[in-house]
Order: structure tokens, then sequence, then C-alpha cells
């Protein structure tokens, strides 16, 4: 089920990285992997033909706007003390454990993530333009962040409203709290 | 179409939505084989705009013949206060309960339904300001237009403070509940909530309804008569 996937390893701390790609290497063949020290280092279309993110509790603090668009391709992992300060509906890796109950954890984690749609049906596009209405940009803000045109913009706003069936702007806000695209707070 | 010389109980057996709106216009259960037109006698109620608010309940098109007179106006704000009061007296705490029991029942801290229970103190703040307009600004001014007052028109009040439809707020909402929530949650409680949420969602719908098709009409006909 696992195999011909590929698997981006995003760690700063090279000895938890290797670690990391010699335990999945040894527990699940035949899927691909790579370590990065920062998720930046891949460009988009390379990004999206990794099936999973690995990603280390630090960096993804620092790189959540990029991997947040990506959010059901993510896992983060860190120690017993990040597992407690991580504030988001993503699902985390405690590494405090034994061997084989984190590669069970692994496991499930990595038959969950490929089994799910793509954050319902939307693109990474459309994920970005929805979260920066949740943070209650205009449009014309919107465009400029991004680089595209307002009129792009009204039509992903248009696309993802019929997508998802919100009918206001608070149910975006509604939809990105849900779904651990922005925290509340 | 429902019509004067029918059985009450019928008519709710029949469209049970019905049930808030006769408590709205005060009338107690127990009111056996009596028609429509017998029980308004009872209550003291105006039997066509009776008619018209419930036709406008359950059919989407209706269309009151005549417009509403000044008595008819009085009465439908009456009714409008009566919801008004009713959703903050019973469906708010209702749907507070509901969530609250969710949040203390839920195995570990449940994010998401901490997330519902905020979005749903942010429209009932919205409902709050929207009802206080109501009751502070919006009536008085149409009682003093039924009441022939001199000059009332000109201290028309501005629009009313609320900018996004509650109701389709309240519609988002109750959908994030059915697709979103993730985690342990106490299903029963779910549903409590869910369908508390819907009630609301109609009654605020049918209320913009009462205003849309017969109150403002029928005031925008005071001013122009008390402009003249």
């Amino acid at each position: 089920m696992l195999k011909d996937r590929k698997i981006a390893v995003i760690t700063s701390h090279f000895l938890e990285g290797r670690g990391l790609c010699s335990l999945l290497t040894e527990n699940f063949s035949g899927i691909g992997i790579r370590l990065l020290a920062s998720p930046v280092e891949l460009s988009d279309s390379e990004s999206n033909s990794y099936d999973l993110f690995l990603v280390s509790a630090d960096l993804f603090v620092l790189h959540f706007e990029y991997l947040l668009p990506r959010k059901n391709k993510v896992v983060v992992f860190g120690n017993t003390l990040s597992a407690e300060l991580h504030h988001s509906s993503l699902p985390f890796l405690n590494v405090n454990t034994s061997e084989s109950d984190f590669v069970k954890q692994i496991d499930n984690l990595l038959n969950k993530s490929i089994s799910q749609d793509n954050n319902d049906g939307l693109t990474v596009r459309e994920t970005e333009v929805l979260t920066l209405v949740a943070k209650g940009l205009l449009n014309k803000e919107i465009a400029d962040q991004l680089g595209i045109s307002l009129h792009t913009v009204i039509s992903h706003r248009k696309n993802i409203a019929s997508k998802l069936g919100i009918k206001t702007v608070s149910g975006f806000t509604m939809y990105a709290a849900m779904n651990g695209l922005i925290s509340l707070s | 179409m429902i019509l004067s010389d029918m059985k009450l109980s019928e008519v709710i057996l029949q469209h049970y939505v019905l049930m808030p709106v006769i408590r709205r216009f005060n009338i107690k259960l127990g009111f056996g084989e009596k028609t429509i037109k017998r029980v308004c006698e009872e209550y003291n109620l105006d039997t066509d705009l009776f008619l018209a608010v419930i036709n406008l309940y359950i059919q989407q098109t209706y269309v009151m013949e005549h417009p509403l007179t000044v008595g008819q106006v009085a009465a439908t704000v009456e009714y409008l206060q009566n919801t008004n009061n009713l959703i903050m007296q019973s469906q708010f705490p209702n749907v507070e309960r509901h969530l609250r029991a969710l949040m203390s029942n839920s195995f570990e801290h449940n994010k998401t339904i901490g997330v519902i229970n905020n979005f749903f103190q942010e429209i009932k703040n919205e409902l709050l300001a929207g009802i206080e307009y109501d009751n502070k600004q919006r009536f008085p001014y149409i009682e003093r237009l039924c009441s022939g007052e001199p000059e009332a028109w000109a201290q028309k009040p501005a629009d009313s403070p609320v900018k996004e439809p509650v109701d389709e707020k309240i519609f988002d909402l109750r959908s994030m509940l059915m697709k979103y929530l993730t985690g342990e949650a106490d299903q029963n409680l779910c549903y409590a909530v869910f369908f508390a949420l819907f009630t609301l969602e109609n009654d605020i719908r049918q209320y913009n309804k009462i205003c849309e098709r017969l109150l403002n009409p029928a005031v925008n006909n005071l001013e122009k008569n008390a402009e003249r």
C-alpha cells in the first residue's frame, strides 16, 4: 500500500533526520525518502510530487505558512515538550516512546494521510486564498500577497465557496479554524 | 394554503414546524377540535394576520392579499418581540446548555467543539445587537408611526447594524459541525446542538420573511401617508 510513495523528512537536525530516514527504510520497504533541512528547498512542482511531509516541530512553526496549505500531507514530530506546545489539528508524532510504538504510530499516520482527500478537493492555491480570507484580508491584499490578479482572487473565492458549500465570509473563517488552517486566540 | 375554517390541531399535526409559531402567539396547548377562527377569537388575535404568518411559514411563495392595517402592524411587532424574547430566553440557553455539556463530556479537550462554541458566541452577540436595535429603535419608531404621532417619520432610525445574513452564518456553523468535527464527541449532544441550531436558523429566516413581506411594505405605506 505504501509502495512508490514519496516522503520528505524535514529537519535541521541531521542526526534526527538520518535516524528517521533509516527507521523508515527498515520498516517500510519501497518508499522514496528525501532528507531536507527546510521545505523551502523544494520547488512547487517537486513539492506536489511528495505524498507526505514529516516535519520537525521547530521547522513546522517556522514554515507553517508554506506547510498549512498542504496540511493533509503533513505530520509533525517532536518530543513531549513540543507536543504540549503544538497548537494545530495536524497529527503529531511523539518521539519520547519505544521504537516499536513509534513505528506503529508512523504506520497508522501514513495509512491515514494517504487515504484522505487533499483538503476536500481544494487546490493548494485555493487553500492559501481561503486562509488569507479567514484572516480577514481584503481581496486586493490577497492579490498583492500571492502575486495574482484581483479577478483571480475573486474566482478562487467563488470556487472555494461552491466546493465547500459555504455561504458567508464567516463560514470561511469557521472552515479554516475547524481544519487547523488558522488558530483562534 | 391554510384557511380560517380548518382545525388548528390538524394543521399543526401536519406542519409540526408551526409549533413555535403558536407559542409566539401565546396560544396554549389543549385547543381540542376548535377551528383557527375560533381559537383566534378566544385569544383576541387577528385571524387574517395569524393566517398570513403561518402560511408564510410553510409556503415560500405566499402573498397576502391586502396590505397590513395599522392594528395588524402593531400585532406583527408584538409577535416579532415575542420571537426575540423566546430566542433570548429559551433558544440561546438551549444551544449553550448542549454545547457546554458537549465540551465537558468530550474525552479530551476537543478543539473543534471549542471552535463551534466560539463561533456560536460570535453569532449570538451579533443577533443580540440586532434584537437590541429592533427593541430600542425600530419597533418604537413603528409604534410612533402607528399611533399617528406627527413628524414620526422624520425620526426614522439608521439601518440595522447586522451586515451578513445571520441565518446563513448559522447554516455555515451547522454544516461545520456536521462535516469537520474531529475527535471524541457525544453524538446525542451533537444532534441536540445541530437541531437547536437548525430551529434557530429557520426561525430567523421566518422572522426576516415576515419583515420583508408583511411589515416593511406596511411601514413604507405608513411613512408615505405621514409625509403627505
